[in-house]
């Protein structure tokens, strides 16, 4: 059992991934002291996040919903940006 | 085709959500709020869906018996259905996924007449909240009282079809109650094993 950093929920079979040292120095840059050793996704939504379409627009109506709770006046212009951003790289052939 | 001890049952239970949703609208309707509800608006489409396996059987058997059941209608139903089992319900809203029966071009139900009861309850009074990013927003307000009434009232007479079978009432995400129905009506164990197994192996949560 191990803690979805996505759903939060307490889920069997998750997958794990280390972070680097770099992505952890990200972390720190916003002001995290400690940051993560790894980030945990179950199943279901590692499913949402491995797929072109879906992830994107997860992603979108994450930070949209939080750029609003912030307060964010153009909150769905910088929100939509971020999506075609998402959506360019998610149709980039992997190498 | 719907297995035989199933057949009054779901025959009771269609004619059940067809009178609970008339008193619904009825109600709905003597207010003055207008409706921002209208065709080729499918913001609730992509909101998540679950619903009981009678859902479930009626509306397979529908697509069976219309020969709307094809192999590319079949494989949307799969990929939809692994994509939102055991996914968490905020999750599945902001990731956009469209119900299996919608007609991403002329943005229609392929499967209106038989609706499951939450999409025939489905309304609107601003059509800016029904987006799934922006539903967060909507939810900050209290629920609309004779929708959760309608709810309760389906839940309460599904309970008590089921009994009569034993069974319990089990509510799945769309796309797996669609493929369940099928299997009960197109199993060839007796209908009341295959059932069983399919209802108690949902209630684990397997």
């Amino acid at each position: 059992m191990a803690k979805c950093t996505v759903c939060k929920r307490d889920r069997k079979n998750c997958k794990v991934f280390p972070l680097t040292e770099a992505e952890m120095d990200m972390f720190r840059k916003l002001g995290v002291t400690e940051p993560p050793k790894e980030m945990t996704y179950c199943q279901p939504c590692w499913k949402t996040l491995s797929d072109p379409v879906s992830s994107p627009a997860f992603l979108k109506g994450l930070f949209q919903t939080q750029l609003k709770q912030l307060g964010v006046a153009n909150a769905e212009d910088l929100a939509s940006k971020f999506h075609i951003e998402l959506l360019k790289k998610a149709s980039k052939p992997r190498s | 085709m719907i297995p035989k001890p199933l057949r009054r049952t779901l025959k009771l239970y269609r004619a059940g959500v067809t009178q609970l949703a008339s008193d619904f609208w009825r109600k709905l309707l003597t207010e003055s709020k207008p409706l921002a509800c209208q065709r080729g608006c499918s913001n609730c489409c992509y909101q998540p869906l679950t619903m009981t396996l009678l859902d479930g059987i009626l509306i397979y058997q529908w697509l069976a018996d219309n020969h709307l059941w094809t192999t590319s209608l079949q494989k949307s139903f799969k990929e939809t259905a692994e994509r939102t089992t055991n996914l968490a319900l905020e999750v599945w809203m902001l990731s956009m996924i469209p119900c299996p029966l919608l007609d991403l071009e002329t943005k229609a139900c392929g499967a209106y007449k038989v609706r499951p009861f939450v999409c025939r309850i489905a309304f609107s009074h601003n059509d800016y909240f029904c987006h799934p990013h922006r539903f967060m927003e909507a939810m900050a307000g209290a629920p609309y009282e004779p929708r959760q009434e309608s709810l309760l009232a389906l839940a309460a007479m599904e309970e008590g079809l089921l009994k009569k079978h034993r069974l319990p009432r089990v509510v799945l995400p769309f796309a797996a109650a669609v493929l369940h129905g099928e299997a009960i009506c197109t199993t060839q164990d007796s209908y009341s094993d295959r059932a069983k197994m399919i209802w108690l192996k949902e209630l684990k949560g397997d």
